[in-house]
Order: C-alpha cells, then structure tokens, then sequence
C-alpha cells in the first residue's frame, strides 16, 4: 500500500510542476523514477515507446513505471496521480479563466518559465546521448572509447530526416531501431 | 493530438464554438501537466460540469494506459533479446535527435530576450551539473519572470 502512495505522490509532483508538457517534462520523470529502481535505459526505452504510440509521454511513463514497480494498481496510481493536479487546477480556474489568462502576474511567471522549460529539454537530450551516443563510463579505456560511431551515424541520420527529408517522428524512430540491429 | 480533440468537439460533436477551443487551448497549454489531458477535462468541465471533466479525462487517458500496460508486461519478459537490445539503443541514439529538433523548436518560440537565455542556461546547469530537481528550475523560472515585471513596472514610473 505504501508504494502505491509513494507512486502517486511522485506522479502528482510531475503532474504539478511541469510546464510545456512533452519532453519538457522528461527531467521531472527520470529525477522520480531512480527511485523505484528504474535506469536510464529502461526510461528511455519508455520515451522509445512513447514516441511510437499515440498517448501523451507522462501518461505512458507513469503506466510503466507504475507497473515495474508495483503492478498494475502500481499503474493506476500512478497515472491517477500524474492526472489530479490538472484537474484540481481546471476546476478551481474555469470560471475565472479570462482574468486568469489577462493577468499580468501570472503572465510574468509563465514568460519566465517558458525558457527554463526549455533548458529543461535540453538536458533531457544529454541524458539520451549518455546511453547511446557517448558512454561515460568508458572514459579509463581512452577518449575516443566513450563514443559509439554507429549511434551517432543513427543521429545524424534523423536529424537529416526530420530536417530535410521531413520524415514523421514514428518513421524516424522505428529507422532508428532497424539501424540499431544492422549497425550495432 | 489537438488537432483531433478540435476536429471532433467543434466540428463532430459540436460542442464548443472554433474560437472557446482556441481558448481552452492556450490557457492548456499554459497551466503545468499533459495538456491534452487539461484540454480534455477544460472541455469536459464546459460542455457537462464536474462529471463531463471525469469522465473525458478517464477518456483520453485509458487508450494509453491500455497500450503501455500490454507492452510493458510483453516487454517485461523479452526486454533482455539481445537484437531487442540493439534495436532500443539504435532508437535512444534517434530520441536524442528528436528531443534536440524540439528544444530548437520550443527554444526559437520561448526565448525572446537576453533573460530568457539566462535562465534556460542557468536550468540547464541545474538539472545536468549539479542535479538539483527540475521543479527548482521552474520555480526559479516564474520567481525571475515576476522579478523582472516588477522591476520593468517600476522604471516606467
């Protein structure tokens, strides 16, 4: 009973606390999820799925972590718990929500959020790189170790997909995986 | 996503006017958590109250907590497939160029001033260098935001 409070508590801090939703609240999750017991890997395998899958990214995550750590009713608290701070926020501001959208305070928040949200997703993309693109943890076997060339070929490629062949997200993310299989 | 939500509120159901969903949109966006969720229970809430806001959020959330609950018990026990392996790290290397497509993306929109690179630098620091929890990087966000109203507010008296 206890892990499923604890679940929904992590969740809920996620659901309260991230601005700009998607990836900007990819920081908020991997910072909760070390604690029950989740790597790098698995959370990016989560976003992997999520990419590929219609739901928003939250919900996904908090569906499988909540299930990893606790089984389902791991899930459902989880999802419940990344769920209740809009509904809590909607019901309180919906009949007030012109003076909440004209007012200038909340305004100046949000203008300074919006680049912290920003500097967020940015870091999110140093995590993914760590366990694809570079491995630290092979630095005492020289420099260049800790680089993996067929990953960053796999980068380079979506970048020009995305960029200049227009590829969709879930065309990209699927070469990535076929890639992964023949240049790995 | 909301390109759908729109498409069946006003044009299918039509339940809200084209320009109360551009609204419900904005302030979605605006307000933290899974905006499609907020959008979700906003319009829910409009077209019938508290239970509309229910049960459109248990709408727009099942899909997804279905699908990842079949894969996350298949993946539970094949997740160690060696080729599985290969093809989930060939897909990191992808999301991390897609998650650097969004920043640019989301960066050309949200930074408009010098500040506004302050603070995505200084919350980038935070969360990667010295591991602090993203929530200060956002408290921090809207603390500066105000701060710097307050001070413009205060020059043009």
């Amino acid at each position: 009973m206890m892990e499923y409070f604890r679940l929904f508590f992590s969740f809920f801090k996620i659901g309260l606390f991230s601005f700009g939703g998607g990836y900007a609240m990819l920081p908020l999750i991997y910072q909760e999820i070390g604690a029950y017991g989740l790597t790098m890997k698995e959370f990016s395998d989560v976003v992997a799925i999520s990419q590929m899958t219609p739901g928003p990214i939250a919900v996904n995550a908090a569906t499988y972590v909540g299930y990893k750590a606790a089984g389902f009713w791991g899930s459902a608290f989880a999802t419940f718990g990344v769920s209740l701070p809009s509904f809590i926020l909607i019901m309180l501001i919906s009949t007030i929500f012109k003076k909440f959208q004209t007012n200038t305070t909340v305004q100046a928040a949000l203008d300074g959020i919006r680049p912290a949200t920003v500097g967020m997703i940015a870091s999110a993309i140093v995590f993914f790189a760590n366990t694809s693109l570079v491995d630290i943890s092979l630095i005492s076997e020289g420099f260049w170790k800790i680089f993996s060339l067929p990953s960053i070929a796999i980068f380079a490629f979506t970048i020009v997909g995305s960029k200049y062949l227009k590829l969709g997200p879930i065309l990209l993310t699927l070469a990535g995986g076929i890639l992964g299989i023949i240049l790995l | 996503m909301l390109p759908l939500i729109q498409r069946e509120v006003t044009e299918k159901q039509k339940w809200l006017s084209e320009e109360e969903i551009l609204d419900i949109f904005a302030i979605s966006q605006s307000i933290p958590g899974v905006i499609s969720i907020n959008s979700a229970i906003f319009i829910g809430r409009r077209v019938a109250g508290v239970g509309g806001a229910i049960f459109s959020a248990l709408g727009i959330i099942l899909p997804s907590f279905v699908i990842i609950l079949v894969i996350a018990t298949v993946l539970v026990s094949f997740r160690q497939n060696p080729i599985l392996d290969k093809v989930f790290t060939g897909i990191r290397a992808a999301s991390a160029a897609l998650i650097l497509l969004a920043a640019i993306k989301m960066a050309k929109k949200a930074i408009t001033n010098r500040l506004g690179i302050a603070i995505a630098i200084v919350s980038f620091a935070l969360v990667v260098l010295l591991d602090i929890h993203a929530i200060w990087a956002v408290i921090l966000g809207a603390v500066v935001g105000i701060g710097s109203r307050y001070l413009k507010e205060r020059k043009k008296r």
